[in-house]
């Protein structure tokens, strides 16, 4: 069981830190067919391009049912509610923003003469084709992403006081970098959470920690964040590379 | 809400005993048992801290073994290796027990829970195992979020055995990239005994779903 856990919190310019979300998010269905492309030889062939790469802001929810499992297509959707526009992470901003090709999975009801992006429904394998939209993302910034158990990773993200300002947050989203290996980034998103309002203003910076592993190893994987990003990988795993 | 909220990996094996007048048997079908060393192959490949080739992420081994019977009603995730594979006693001749036969066999390390090798019992083969090489156009993929694996064991493989086979592990290439492969175990299902002849082939079907 591949599950996740998100803590979000303000921290203030006086150091003053207040947790407004600490619980589980969702895997979504991108993360685990893009771990099938690589065993058919039918996604990229960098590793960069399936690690965290980019994230997006939301201010609506999906709805989907939590209590329900995989099969149930609850986890299939590749997209925010509502995500920041360029204007929304505010003029002041200093998160590198940029803009990218959202991919996404759609299907046809009418033998391919048109294309919905799958939203919370399954299909035939053979109804459906891989697509995208023009986006904008947050980068994670480079060295943000790094392992703790063997089995999970972990990576940060910080919406700081010049972001987002007027707006009431609701969801956030974790895009792998390019998993199809196009030629240029398209972010796939491999997890999501929403969450009950929380005002962005400038009195304080928005950090939201995401871990993702492995039920297994250790059943308290989802539980544990070290924030302790300036561990080099190979402290953690000295025996790789 | 903490157990909500999650991607539920699981598998699914089929065996059929395919006869040389083409007759089929299913002998087994159950949920199988998707081992923590799918999450360690996960955790490297998503933190990009692993094998440098995406290669070493896929799952293109198999081990065949002879134990299963002690693991049938206590196995889980926290499994690491078969209980008795096969190759331990007479290397790839375990499995390619006649001249002709066309079950692909490689020998490397097998990993540890710690990632170090894990060493055969015995001592004749030191870290050496043998693996059953599942090949490009054995794995197909279901739908989406599925990929279902056709082992095939030809009639001449597994049959010198003097104990039936009754235990079967899917396994990730190399994920840490060592330089001399050493392949973790991902899955694994004990199943009823089934002594190999040169009647049948074997035809494992095995499905993992995302």
């Amino acid at each position: 069981m591949i599950k996740g856990h998100i803590t979000v919190c303000k921290v203030y310019s006086d150091g003053t830190k207040e947790t407004v979300l600490d619980r589980a998010n969702l895997i979504t269905a991108g993360l685990g067919s893009s771990f099938l492309d690589i065993q058919q030889n039918g996604g990229s062939p960098h590793i960069e391009d399936y690690t965290p790469r980019y994230f997006q802001v939301g201010t609506s929810t999906v709805d989907y049912d939590s209590g329900l499992t995989f099969e149930t297509a609850s986890s299939t959707f590749y997209q925010l509610s509502s995500p920041f526009s360029w204007e929304d992470y505010g003029e002041d901003t200093t998160l590198d923003l940029v803009e990218r090709y959202r991919g996404f999975n759609a299907s046809t009801e009418d033998a391919g003469v048109t294309y919905e992006e799958m939203y919370l429904t399954s299909a035939l394998l053979s109804a459906v084709t891989f697509s995208g939209e023009d986006q904008y993302f947050g980068e994670v910034t480079a060295g943000k992403v790094t392992k703790y158990f063997t089995d999970s990773f972990e990576s940060q993200i910080v919406l700081d006081e010049n972001s987002g300002n007027g707006k009431s947050i609701t969801e956030l989203g974790l895009f792998a970098k390019n998993p199809k290996g196009f030629n240029q980034d398209s972010p796939l998103l491999m997890a999501y959470r929403s969450f009950a309002a929380v005002d962005k203003t400038a009195e304080f910076s928005l950090v939201v920690n995401w871990t993702i592993g492995f039920l297994g190893l250790n059943n308290a994987v989802d539980d544990h964040y070290t924030g302790d990003f300036e561990n080099a990988v190979t402290d953690l795993h000295p025996i790789i590379r | 809400m903490k157990n909500n909220d999650i991607l539920d990996v699981s598998g699914h094996l089929e065996i059929y005993k395919v006869y040389s007048d083409g007759v089929e048997e299913k002998v087994f079908d159950d949920a199988n048992t998707i081992t923590s060393g799918m999450g360690v192959g996960l955790g490297l490949l998503y933190a990009g801290s692993g094998a440098a080739d995406i290669t070493n992420f896929q799952l293109r081994y198999f081990q065949l073994g002879t134990e299963g019977a002690s693991k049938i009603s206590n196995y889980g995730v926290s499994e690491v290796s078969l209980v008795s594979a096969l190759g331990q006693v007479a290397g790839d001749a375990d499995y390619q027990s006649a001249s002709d036969s066309s079950l692909p066999v490689a020998a490397h390390e097998l990993m540890e829970s710690n990632g170090t090798a894990k060493a055969t019992v015995g001592g004749t083969y030191g870290n050496t195992w043998f693996f059953g090489v599942i090949s490009d156009n054995s794995i197909k993929r279901v739908d989406l979020n599925s990929l279902t694996y056709i082992l095939y064991v030809d009639r001449t493989a597994c049959n010198n055995l003097e104990t039936p086979l009754n235990e079967i592990g899917l396994f990730m290439q190399n994920p840490l990239g060592t330089s001399t492969k050493r392949s973790q175990l991902c899955a694994y299902r004990p199943f009823t005994n089934i002594l190999k002849t040169d009647d049948f082939s074997l035809v494992f079907k095995w499905t993992l779903n995302f």
